[in-house]
């Protein structure tokens, strides 16, 4: 089994940020490495179809955010916040991201992550635009009020 | 304008602290063969299952638990366009689907999600945490009906797409349906399985009724409910009144319409008199999985065909959509091969059948109107 140059490419251009997507969210590593091989290895299988889709990419991080919520039952909760380090404001507001909603995480990531408008989210997502903004809108009031709490305390 | 420009600059970079990501395209080809290969043994011995006639719905979930997915390299016909057909990408899952309270309801992972029947557009998700590969969805009665993980049964109020209540009947249980003013519940346990009677009234459980082993659906139609055992396979009619449970001469997944049962068990489909429960014809579906029925039209959903002939190796495209004319008991026309590998659960309604694909997380839409059994 061989995977044609496109596949190769769109994987050397997205895995990393997918993985990094998917970890931002469930916080753990093998998880969000599992969820990203499975991902990848989906559209692979249905790359004749997916590759020329210009959301493949978006596909495919909302592939992998599925299957890492989706063990999140099954297995052991992960840690919610990275222990040590010094956290920067993006890590902060991450944390308010992982509050939200899978629907409104996913509209995030796609959104503000992977710079998709509006339009091609609710292709993926396959529902309307408006809910998309609709979606927008609330993740944004819950993130404005993560930054302003974070201004706060510092 | 200020808070959108800076929740990009802010998630859009990446924290120092991300790991990174060591898997390479190889690693993603070697799952990729693994789950070909968990497929093709869990297929063979979920494939056993049927041959053995231990039925469709114990089948499919042995399947589903064996991380299903696309077919890799099997070559296959490309599929034809079906004019009048809409498929919608259910991100939380597809694993049932029902009609009624005006749209069309899908059971996926932790949701369920309500479709717009005209336009197949979802129009609302409602959390049901527990919802899972099992879980079958009901309407009737005010509410929409949905079986989860830990016994829990929830309510949806299809007004508001609310969960309203989450009854707890405890166990591991499976199918669902309402009809002659209660819910029915179907609970598998260790030997003879159970029916629970839920009062919509109070939420609780008002009787159990034990039926075959490893009971799967049950359908309320013509009076009576109608369960669908897989260990051994079987089909149990329970009168409602009196509790009164009689074991069918038939087997199969239960569907009903034109004043008949329909059961779709290995390559056939049995029409079956609902008042004696004597067949009345057999029609010849290839590996016919489920049944719906509306508007005169009877519709099957056939699983799709193994590369192999004693191993279950699904092949892309092989899996379809037949009609049946009620009135001669015959196939119309040639079937819609579906582009679905794991299509799951059918429903007919408003003018359309619907198919989930568990696989794909997507349900189609065939508008009846273009797309006539015969010109598909």
């Amino acid at each position: 089994m061989k995977a044609d140059a496109e596949f190769e490419r769109f994987y050397e251009t997205e895995a990393r940020a997918v993985f990094s997507a998917v970890f931002l969210l469930c916080r753990d590593r093998d998880r969000a490495e599992d969820a990203t091989q499975e991902a990848f290895a989906r559209a692979f299988a249905r790359w004749n179809r997916l590759g020329s889709q210009p959301w493949a990419a978006g596909w495919v991080t909302t592939t992998a955010l599925n299957v890492a919520r989706r063990g999140l039952r099954r297995r052991r909760p992960a840690p919610e916040t990275p222990q040590g380090g010094n956290p920067t404001d993006s890590i902060d507001l991450w944390a308010s991201v992982r509050t939200l909603p899978p629907r409104q995480q996913q509209v995030v990531v796609l959104h503000y992550r992977l710079d998709l408008p509006v339009k091609k989210i609710a292709a993926i997502l396959g529902c309307r635009e408006g809910t998309v903004r609709t979606h927008l809108a609330r993740a944004r009031g819950v993130l404005r009020r993560g930054l302003e709490g974070g201004s706060d305390g510092n | 304008m200020g808070i959108d420009r800076e929740v990009r600059s802010l998630l859009g970079s990446t924290p120092p602290d991300v790991p990174s990501f060591t898997s390479s395209v190889d690693d993603i080809l070697r799952r990729a063969r693994g789950r070909r290969l968990r497929r093709y043994l869990g297929g063979s011995i979920a494939a056993v299952l049927v041959a053995g006639g231990v039925g469709v719905p114990l089948a499919l979930l042995f399947g589903l638990g064996s991380s299903a997915q696309h077919a890799i390299s099997s070559p296959s016909p490309p599929v034809r366009a079906v004019p009048g057909a809409t498929i919608t990408p259910i991100p939380s899952g597809a694993v049932d689907v029902a009609i009624g309270a005006g749209a069309v309801w899908v059971s996926g992972f932790g949701h369920v999600t309500r479709l717009d029947p005209a336009t197949s557009e979802v129009v609302a998700t409602v959390k049901t945490p527990g919802t899972e590969d099992f879980s079958q969805v009901a309407v009737g009665l005010g509410g929409v009906w949905v079986t989860a993980d830990g016994g829990v049964v929830y309510r949806i109020d299809p007004t508001d797409n609310e969960v309203v209540a989450a009854i707890v009947v405890g166990g591991a249980i499976q199918g669902v349906d309402t009809g002659a003013g209660s819910v029915w519940v179907t609970r598998p346990r260790e030997g003879p399985g159970e029916l629970l009677r839920v009062d919509p009234v109070t939420n609780r459980v008002v009787n159990t009724i034990e039926v075959g082993p490893g009971p799967g659906a049950v359908l309320y139609a013509f009076g009576a409910l109608w369960v669908t055992n897989t260990s051994p396979p079987s089909v149990d009619r329970v009168d409602p009144s009196t509790g009164t449970v009689t074991a069918m001469r038939f087997t199969g997944l239960v569907a009903a319409g034109d004043d008949s049962l329909w059961a779709a068990s290995g390559d056939t489909v049995i029409r079956v008199d609902p008042t004696t429960g004597e067949p009345m014809a057999t029609v010849r579906v290839p590996r016919a999985q489920a049944v719906a029925s509306a508007g005169g039209r009877v519709w099957v959903l056939a699983s799709p065909e193994s590369s192999n002939p004693t191993l279950f190796y699904p092949i892309e495209h092989t899996a379809a959509l037949w009609e049946i004319d009620p009135s001669t008991n015959q196939v119309v026309g040639s079937p819609v091969y579906l582009d679905a590998l794991q299509p799951i659960a059918v429903a007919a309604g408003d003018g359309a059948v619907w198919v989930a694909d568990y696989d794909g997380e997507t349900v189609t839409r065939f508008d009846l109107e273009s797309c006539p059994g015969s010109t598909c």
